[in-house]
């Protein structure tokens, strides 16, 4: 006859328990499901499991950690933050002494983003690595067998940093806030336009020592390197990251597929569009489609400030609609929707209908449609340079060329390998 | 050194070295609390059965040094002695657990949850449901929604 445990043993149980192995007993019961999803949230945070941010590139980056700071227990989606709460700046900065300060060439590299969970590195698949097989092939066959096994698309994938309007930033002294997603994170980040430069000796040399405090991972604001162009490179203060349980989890477990955030958002947009207004293709990643994502959730989570007799006022007039409205059919509800989208928003989706305005969720798409799994691009650095910009001359079919042929050689190596070893991988 | 006589619920008296008792730090507290005693100190949550189990880990583990360390104790693989020690039947690790708890043994709680989490690792749902006496309460979407989830671990 089985037993039950109380509750308060079961959360000790799971504390011996990897993410990995609680993300799948999510399917035992909802109290399960909760308790677990809720139990990796609290391990992050009670371990202080940062995400590390690189903004630019070597040598010229400036590194920061975010905390998880908060839960949204419905849209299972964790949201970290800078240490004190408040937004960090970060500055371009020099990580070597010996390389010349930045000029302006460099304020390029600046717009390459790297996003990291934990301090683990990836683990290797050691079945795979350790296996007597692998020791049986020439050495440029492991190479080539090691680099796609031990490939984890979490840790190599980048992102290209929205353009800074320098304009816009000189003509008006509010910050530019920006939005840079991918299909399992939404990072909130704003421009600062850089400080006026050093007047005097003596300012100088404080703002020569609060750069090189970024490396403490320091939440004061950080100035610009002394030698900075002129034009100045902006700030890049970050405000937070949410992310999906399974984006922490890829970083130990590369198998797994990451979910869409705030996915019902997505399909309640996705629906009020197509039938609506015939938009079934738009720039998910795009930044006002992101900026609306985001808003939902202000939208349908009553705020602290809203008091109680303010709910229950909503919560009679939304009774006494219900009487008029005696009947509710499935596009009353599109209606419904639609309702709450935003004019700009949706002028904006029609101007820009089947088009992809970040080279990343181009990629993605084109990859989607050529039967490829877009978490490939990181593996290719050819690929990695196209979507972060970085001077890469290849069209974009190229790069997916380019990817479907490297993939198709490694489908068939596996199959070589596996009719030779009677392995798996 | 002196001794300390335990009392079951189903009324069994244990008579046991002060050092092994104080490995319980209700017992440990009771003890101080009260100070010398030749009364038996009731234990109304533990059957014989499950304390003669715990008096036997309290005796094999009565000099072990305390683990404060949060990460060594919680990726510390159980050792052979352990094992063996919890190869009981589900009912008794459970009490053993459930005991543990009232009597305040961290390190022998952290043994019988090391060895559940073992047993939880690798099992389909369905199968931890049976360990555990649970109810699936999930919708036919919501299941197949969290199956879908978990795809990749299918073919592990």
């Amino acid at each position: 006859m089985p037993y039950s445990l109380p509750l308060e043993i079961l959360c000790h149980i799971f504390s011996f328990l990897q993410y990995q192995d609680l993300y799948l007993i999510r399917g035992v019961s909802r109290q399960w499901c909760s308790l677990a999803e809720e139990h990796i949230y609290l391990d992050v945070k009670v371990q202080q499991q940062p995400v590390t941010i690189t903004i630019g590139q070597v040598p010229f980056t400036s590194t920061m950690e975010l905390y998880a700071d908060s839960y949204d227990a419905i849209e299972k989606v964790v949201e970290f933050k800078p240490k004190d709460g408040h937004a960090f700046v970060s500055s371009l900065r020099n990580n070597n002494a010996t390389t010349p300060p930045c000029s302006a060439w460099q304020l390029y590299h600046h717009r390459q983003m790297q996003i990291k969970f934990g301090q683990q590195q990836s683990q290797p698949q050691c079945n795979s690595t350790t296996a007597s097989w692998l020791q049986s092939l020439t050495p440029q066959e492991q190479q080539q067998v090691l680099f796609h096994l031990q490939y984890n698309p979490a840790m190599e994938c980048l992102y290209a940093l929205p353009a800074y309007s320098w304009l816009a930033s000189s003509m008006t002294e509010q910050v530019d806030q920006h939005y840079v997603g991918d299909k399992s994170l939404i990072l909130s980040f704003s421009y600062v336009p850089p400080p006026p430069p050093p007047q005097s000796p003596s300012t100088t040399a404080t703002t020569t020592k609060a750069t090189y405090t970024s490396d403490t991972h320091s939440t004061s604001l950080l100035s610009l390197p002394l030698s900075s162009p002129p034009l100045g490179a902006p700030q890049i203060k970050i405000h937070w990251l949410r992310v999906t349980l399974d984006w922490i989890i890829s970083f130990t477990q590369p198998r797994i597929r990451c979910t869409q955030i705030y996915g019902d958002r997505y399909s309640r947009l996705y629906r009020s569009l197509a039938h609506k207004y015939g938009c079934y293709r738009y720039d998910e990643l795009s930044e006002p489609v992101l900026a609306y994502i985001i808003e939902q959730g202000k939208d349908h989570q009553p705020s602290a400030m809203v008091s109680a007799s303010k709910q229950r006022q909503a919560t009679r007039m939304a009774s006494v609609t219900d009487s008029i409205l005696t009947t509710t059919t499935q596009d009353d509800s599109y209606n419904k929707d639609d309702d709450t989208l935003p004019q700009q928003l949706l002028s904006y989706i029609q101007e820009h209908t089947h088009e992809y305005h970040t080279r990343l969720s181009k990629l993605q798409h084109i990859l989607e449609g050529a039967c490829v799994d877009p978490r490939m691009i990181w593996k290719y650095p050819f690929a990695k340079s196209f979507v972060v910009g970085n001077g890469s001359l290849l069209s974009e079919e190229d790069v997916v060329r380019r990817i479907q042929d490297s993939e198709e050689e490694w489908r068939s190596l596996t199959r070589v390998l596996k009719r030779r070893f009677c392995c798996s991988f | 050194m002196s001794n300390v006589r335990l009392l079951s619920s189903d009324n069994e008296e244990f008579v046991v070295q002060k050092e092994v008792a104080e490995r319980s730090v209700l017992i440990k507290n009771m003890l101080e609390d009260v100070g010398e005693t030749d009364s038996a100190i009731p234990l109304p949550n533990v059957t014989a059965k499950v304390l003669k189990k715990v008096i036997e880990w309290c005796d094999h583990h009565s000099s072990d040094p305390v683990t404060t360390d949060e990460t060594e104790r919680r990726t510390t693989d159980i050792d052979e002695w352990d094992q063996k020690f919890m190869e009981v039947d589900q009912e008794t690790l459970f009490d053993i657990i459930l005991a543990a708890n009232y009597l305040d043994i961290k390190p022998l709680l952290d043994v019988g949850c090391k060895t559940v989490a073992n047993m939880i690792k690798g099992k389909t749902a369905e199968e931890i449901r049976k360990i555990f006496n649970i109810v699936n309460d999930f919708t036919p979407e919501e299941e197949a929604q969290i199956r879908k989830e978990n795809e990749w671990a299918e073919d592990r």
